[in-house]
């Protein structure tokens, strides 16, 4: 494009506005001990959960920052100044029309496409810390589907949750790993036993609603042998004057011929700091799927990982990331091909719009003794304006002779002929942009669920609009 | 040249550095210390210099700025290096060749410069007897027009090791090809940077390596493009067998303005051992638009098809495997010779 292009300003209006805070428990600032005994009461934790927690914060406390690697953009995070916990203090509703108004107001706002469709299997929202709405099928819950909170996961269901609670993502793997073991709050436990496969997905939508409020949701989904599910979560926050921070870890089990598929939508307000840690552990003939969208956020790191810990395991990351203006998506995937037989695709694409940075960030390790592993990485970037960045970190180790790991990058623009072609044919210049930046990341965003993959075709339309037209 | 230091003051290459991770770099970097400390300058032998060359002595400060600092800082106190100067338009129809032996440590600093329109094809070749150390600092500058094919060869024997540093500035219209290779090195480090300072510049990094026992070879490229209208590839290929480690780290950097930049990087690896390792790091940083920029990485074992087809006509298994591994590296040699 054009060095005069001029930058286009921020939008975020989707997450443009708040509600009156209304919290029956407020940690307050700063992570100490006292806070982590204000959470453990505050949900009636039991000792085991508290001194786990603990141990935590002392890690969070010796590990230093990843700066050695990771965008410098993270050391003007104050850990003092956000608020560890806050809650409603209300218990989940098990119906739509107990959820109190403001609250359903704010999901309209949202526009949370959950709410439009009947058919969805459950619904479990997210505001702030605790669930404030959550609805599940009689259906699920006869086939034995697990789906609940981790409070509720760690005490109904210790025998199930407990053996992989902080296996697949140790206390000790990042420093903001063990932040969120220390500090963590909300999220989903889910439990799909053997061989039920579910037809609909489950869906989650977090939000952070008050002002320096830190999320750190907790998800782990086990999926027993031959299990299959789907899961699905959006997030969203509306725009502060001081800097909010997300850091959540998920954790996904997909034990003997399992299939997980876990789609995000990651839209918050660009003064996020949007640090998540998401692993999945497959088992032999398992299959793990990351798909992944970024638009929002000041700073996102998210690098999905699945560990082909089983013979003949499959992973695979999806990812679609954009940049605008003051906006660093630093996104990737990590596969760890760890027995034979095992097999891996990553197809990245960003688009960098503005003075917006898009890194694509991976790792792929091939480890000794596993033999046969095939991977093949894809990053494409897309570069809008003359102040647009886009970088490219991949990271390959491969041990031995077997396997073929293949990594392939390119960074483009819209070509000028193909928009005066379309304009030539009637379109705008903002239309025929968007086309071909709808055309670019096409093939991935089929693989979103169609009413995800419809908004973000929407959402690519109105930024267009705004720096185009 | 003796001279006190104090390693401590330098910090050392770590893990937790990223331009030194892999191939255990905390136990080479402490010894490449200590070989400085008490390191002796290499001596050029066999150099016939045609007209319009000349070889000087080189002020420490005209060498590389950019790479593993700390080490090269230590290097530099070593002594003073030597200058080629190739004279504006000399179109030297011979290749030059500088060869040197490798005794004990050694540093050796060597500054090419290329006349504008000039013409050379270089030919750097170290020869290192058993136990010995390389420390080498190398600089080339490009006039406009200039062209240089560089040849760099390591002929290493047991177990030797080679640090080498180079930079190279192409001004406009230079074009600049080199190829690389490593031979028998217990462990080599090459860090190479070209930057491109002017439009019409061109150049072509080329390596081309045979990994075997338990050799590693850490290679750190950087296609740096500061002006708009350059073009640059690399390609690098290593086979491996034994206990070998290949480390590629390769980054093409496109700095903001530089736009209708052509650059591509290429990092192959043929793995023939079980126990053979390969890290590969291509990266790009582009703060430009209007751009052509890509790289691909690949490694793989020898094709178990092409394998059979030797054998179905007679070739024993082991001839067939070291035919296949000879014709992965061939092509290497002939973009060279086409540049």
């Amino acid at each position: 494009m054009s060095s005069t292009t001029p930058a286009i300003p921020p939008t975020d209006a989707r997450g443009d506005f708040s509600f009156p805070e209304k919290h029956a428990f407020d940690a307050g600032y700063g992570l100490t001990e006292a806070t982590i005994d204000y959470i453990c009461d505050a949900k009636g934790e039991p000792d085991w959960l508290r001194d786990f927690r603990k141990r935590a914060l002392a890690k969070f406390r010796d590990m230093p920052q990843p700066l050695h690697w990771a965008p410098q953009e993270i050391a003007a995070l104050d850990f003092d100044q956000i608020r560890y916990y806050l809650a409603q203090g209300t218990p989940a509703r098990k119906n739509w029309d107990d959820v109190p108004d403001d609250v359903k107001r704010t999901f309209e706002r949202l526009g949370v496409p959950e709410q439009e469709r009947a058919f969805l299997a459950g619904v479990d929202a997210q505001y702030d810390s605790e669930t404030a709405y959550k609805n599940m099928r009689e259906e699920l819950a006869k086939k034995g589907v697990i789906f609940v909170n981790p409070t509720e996961g760690l005490s109904a269901y210790e025998s199930i949750f407990r053996p992989w609670f902080g296996k697949v993502i140790p206390v000790g793997d990042n420093k903001y790993a063990a932040l969120n073991h220390a500090a963590f709050s909300g999220g989903s436990f889910i439990y799909v036993p053997k061989g039920v496969k579910l037809a609909q997905p489950l869906q989650a939508y977090f939000r952070i609603n008050s002002e320096s409020m830190g999320q750190f949701e907790r998800t782990l989904i086990i999926a027993d042998e031959g299990a299959e599910l789907m899961y699905m979560e959006g997030c969203t926050a509306p725009k502060y004057d001081t800097a909010t921070l997300h850091s959540g870890v998920v954790e996904l089990v997909a034990l003997p011929g399992a299939k997980i598929q876990y789609v995000t939508v990651q839209n918050w307000a660009t003064n996020v700091y949007n640090l998540v840690i998401q692993r999945g552990l497959a088992m032999r003939d398992a299959e793990i799927r990351w798909i992944d969208c970024n638009i929002g956020s000041g700073v996102t790191m998210k690098y999905p990982a699945v560990i082909l810990q089983g013979e003949r395991a499959r992973g695979e990351v999806v990812s679609i990331s954009i940049a605008r203006d003051g906006q660093l998506q630093d996104t990737g995937a990590r596969m760890i091909h760890a027995a034979s037989g095992t097999t891996s695709n990553i197809v990245a694409k960003s688009i960098s719009i503005g003075h917006g940075r898009a890194s694509y960030r991976g790792e792929v390790r091939v480890q000794p003794g596993a033999t046969g592993c095939r991977n093949h990485t894809e990053c494409d970037a897309l570069l809008l304006h003359a102040e647009s960045r886009t970088d490219t970190y991949p990271a390959i180790t491969v041990h031995g002779d077997s396997a073929a790991v293949q990594h392939e990058a390119s960074v483009s623009q819209v070509d000028e002929e193909m928009l005066f072609y379309m304009q030539q044919r009637g379109l705008t210049r903002a239309q025929a942009m968007s086309l071909a930046v709808n055309g670019f990341i096409n093939d991935l965003v089929n693989e979103f669920p169609m009413e995800y993959s419809v908004e973000l075709r929407r959402l690519i339309d109105m930024e267009m609009e705004d720096s185009i037209g | 040249m003796m001279h006190t230091h104090d390693t401590n003051a330098v910090p050392l290459p770590d893990r937790l550095n990223e331009d030194w991770r892999f191939g255990r770099p905390h136990v080479h970097a402490r010894e490449l210390a200590e070989i400085l400390e008490h390191a002796q300058a290499a001596e050029l032998r066999g150099v016939d210099l045609p007209s319009g060359v000349q070889l000087t002595p080189c002020a420490a400060e005209a060498l590389p700025s950019i790479g593993s600092e700390a080490l090269m800082r230590q290097a530099l106190q070593i002594g003073p290096g030597q200058c080629l100067r190739i004279a504006d338009g000399s179109q030297l129809r011979e290749a030059i060749s500088l060869h040197s032996e490798v005794h004990g440590g050694q540093v050796q600093q060597l500054r090419v410069i290329v006349g504008a329109g000039a013409r050379l094809h270089l030919i750097e070749e170290h020869e290192y007897s058993e136990e010995s150390m390389l420390v080498c600092l190398r600089r080339y500058e490009l006039m406009p027009g200039a062209t240089l094919r560089l040849e760099q060869r390591e002929l290493g024997s047991g177990n030797t090791r080679a640090f080498c540093i180079s930079s190279c500035i192409c001004a406009e219209n230079a074009r600049f090809c080199s190829l690389s290779t490593h031979q028998d090195l217990a462990w080599a480090r090459h860090e190479c940077t070209l930057e491109l300072t002017a439009p019409g510049a061109e150049a072509l990094l080329l390596s081309a390596n045979r990994l075997r026992s338990e050799q590693c070879l850490d290679m750190r490229n950087r296609q740096l493009h500061s002006s708009p209208g350059c073009k640059s590839r690399l390609l690098c290929k290593n086979t491996l067998t034994d206990r070998a480690t290949a480390i590629f780290g390769g980054n093409i950097r496109v700095q903001p303005h530089a736009h209708d930049t052509d650059a591509y990087l290429s990092n192959l690896n043929l793995q023939l051992s079980p126990h053979a390792t390969v890290h590969s790091l291509p990266m790009l940083e582009i703060l430009a638009d209007r751009v052509r920029c890509s790289h691909g990485s690949a490694t793989a074992p020898v094709d178990a098809e092409q394998l059979f087809y030797l054998q179905s006509r007679g070739i024993p298994l082991a001839e067939a495997r070291r035919t296949l591994e000879e014709a992965f590296l061939a092509d290497v040699r002939l973009h060279f010779e086409q540049f």
